[in-house]
């Protein structure tokens, strides 16, 4: 089996992207980093569990929407190859739209928010309906390819999710457009593809309010 | 030498009278503890304390910082959050002090103080990782108010480390005892580590380090394990709350950043990813009146003056309630 590693597609605070081959095929391979700060058996738990469940996470996505199909995991690395999703991550793409730097049709783009917002509400939809709540729905956490989304990052998801869970998928999203794309339909629009998709979304919707109502729920404050 | 402030604490069983000078600079920082004989949480006890103590401690202050009552341009107050006997009691002791005086009244959210205060050991716009005994906050300034990014779901940091002291039978506080305890101890334990999102919970660790203490593990074994695994859930929580805001620097506030193996994390991990960390001494890391005063300042620079019909205590006063008008 022949791997190469190419650039660093993204260092974050817990795992480095790379970009890579494996073959002929272009592969992204993400693996966990070692903190210096925390006991050694405690660091080598943590990584293995987390590569573990975002490796479970990823296949069990996988029936329900477009995800990347995993090649390999490593235990030992603490790294996941998967294959490379090849098109911009949603953010990059709604910014380009809303700059304007994006040759758009002359309604601005709102077709093409709409549109993306739309799949992103769809593809929600159909995971919860699998039982998965995602746990992390930004739109770094997409990708745009071949017209549809696909989902990747699900590391914060959960199996055998509840109304809660979902709702609160729905709450982090509309916190990242607020805070992103601010200004665009993208949340409303999302929200349309997920009512339209899926059988009880209207209990989950509602369900928004609730824990808007109870005010302790910012996991991610906007920035 | 008018335009001094002084600042009242009050908001848990440390009781604190703090004055800074225009510039901002602290003049006096008076602080009194009052130590249960019995561990666990006494806030009518705390609240006698404060009561009997805080008349005294304003004089004291008064008088290390060579100052006159009618120097004072306002008094600022730790309005929440907080048990509400001891807030209750430094909201008194501010009201009468700016009637007495004929001075505005500023009402400060003492997480926030923790914060500003920061300013005194340089850091510019740091991640506040707060750890006291009831709170555990990862906080920061963003986009014009105070935001919380991660903090406890269940009980404050301090908190659990002296309920454990507690069942051991260490008195409180027990968390001092319990550091020095770890600094022998060997066997890392398994622990739940309890991280969702950007929150963190403490209970488990309680109950499973009971059962653990139970099946005979070692004090020493047992505070190691406790600290390595409570104190990794912080450290990364803060690591996030970095990496999301895009911001630099971190500062430490709180009873628990006393710890020295906590200090360390931080700086381990600040120095993994290039950034800087500051930890303010003792008399300003622990509840104080001078992070009060020094908040007040710039509330008061600002004009951010309650009325005493709007100086009622909020014991769970918000950290993204505060509406800033000074920053
Ligand atoms: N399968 C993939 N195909 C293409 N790009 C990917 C893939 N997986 C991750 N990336 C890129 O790497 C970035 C970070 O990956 P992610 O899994 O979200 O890690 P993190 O935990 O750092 O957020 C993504 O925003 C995306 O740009
Ligand atoms: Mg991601």
């Amino acid at each position: 089996m022949e791997v190469t590693r190419g650039d660093v597609i993204r260092r974050g605070s817990e795992a480095v992207v790379h970009a890579g081959t494996w073959e002929d095929m272009k592969v992204v391979i993400k693996t966990r980093i070692s903190k210096g700060y925390r006991h050694p058996s405690i660091d080598l738990q943590l990584r293995s569990e987390r590569t573990r469940h975002e490796a479970r996470m990823l296949r069990a996505a996988r029936d329900h929407v477009w995800t990347p199909r995993i090649i390999d995991i490593d235990l030992k690395e603490h790294t996941i190859m998967m294959e490379m999703i090849e098109g911009p991550v949603v953010r990059d793409l709604v910014l380009e739209i809303t700059d304007g730097n994006l040759d758009v049709r002359p309604d601005g783009g709102r077709d093409q928010i709409s549109a993306i917002g739309r799949s992103i509400g769809a593809g929600l939809a159909k995971l919860h309906a699998g039982g998965l709540a995602h746990g992390d729905p930004t739109t770094s956490n997409m990708i745009y390819h071949d017209g549809e989304v696909w989902f990747i990052d699900l590391s914060l998801g959960s199996r055998g999710a509840d109304i809660e869970e979902k709702a609160v998928d729905l709450r982090l999203l509309r916190e990242a457009v607020e805070s992103t794309h601010p200004g665009t339909t993208l949340f409303d629009d999302a929200i349309d593809g997920y009512l339209s998709t899926s059988p009880d979304g209207d209990a989950v919707v509602e369900h928004i309010e609730r824990i808007d109502s109870r005010g302790r729920y910012r996991r991610r404050p906007a920035v | 030498m008018t335009g001094h402030i002084v600042g009242i604490e009050g908001t848990a069983h440390t009781a604190g009278v703090g004055i800074v000078g225009p510039d901002g600079r602290i003049l006096s920082n008076i602080i009194d503890s009052y130590s249960p004989e019995e561990g666990g949480i006494h806030p009518r006890e705390a609240a006698d304390h404060h009561s009997d103590i805080l008349p005294d401690m304003i004089d004291r202050a008064m008088k290390e910082a060579d100052l006159d009552r009618t120097d004072l341009a306002a008094v600022a107050f730790s309005q929440g959050p907080g048990l509400g006997p001891c807030l209750r009691t430094a909201a008194t002791a501010a009201r009468a002090l700016s009637v007495s005086m004929d001075i505005p009244l500023i009402g400060v959210n003492h997480c926030v103080a923790h914060l500003e205060v920061g300013d005194l050991t340089g850091a510019t716009d740091p991640i506040l990782l707060y750890v006291s005994g009831g709170n555990t906050q990862v906080i920061a300034f963003v986009n014009g108010r105070y935001r919380v990014f991660g903090e406890t779901m269940d009980i404050g940091i301090g908190n659990m480390l002296d309920k454990f002291g507690s069942t051991l039978g260490i008195p409180f506080p027990a968390a001092p005892v319990l550091e020095a305890k770890a600094r022998n101890g060997g066997e890392l334990l398994p622990l739940p580590y309890s991280v969702k999102g950007m929150d963190v919970a403490f209970s488990g660790i309680l109950t499973s380090a009971a059962r653990l203490h139970e099946k005979g593990a070692s004090i020493e074994d047992l505070s190691h394990s406790i600290q390595e695994t409570a104190f990794a859930m912080l450290v990364e929580v803060t690591e996030r709350a970095l990496a999301h805001t895009g911001k630099e620097e971190v500062l430490l506030g709180g009873g628990v950043a006393q710890n020295a193996r906590l200090v360390e994390m931080v700086d381990i991990m600040c120095r993994e990813r290039g950034a800087s960390h500051f930890v303010p001494p003792p008399p300003l890391l622990r509840d104080n009146g001078a992070m009060i005063a020094y908040t007040g300042l710039k509330m008061f620079n600002a004009g951010a003056f309650i009325s005493i019909e709007e100086s009622g205590i909020l014991q769970r006063f918000r950290t993204e309630e505060v509406e800033v008008t000074w920053r």
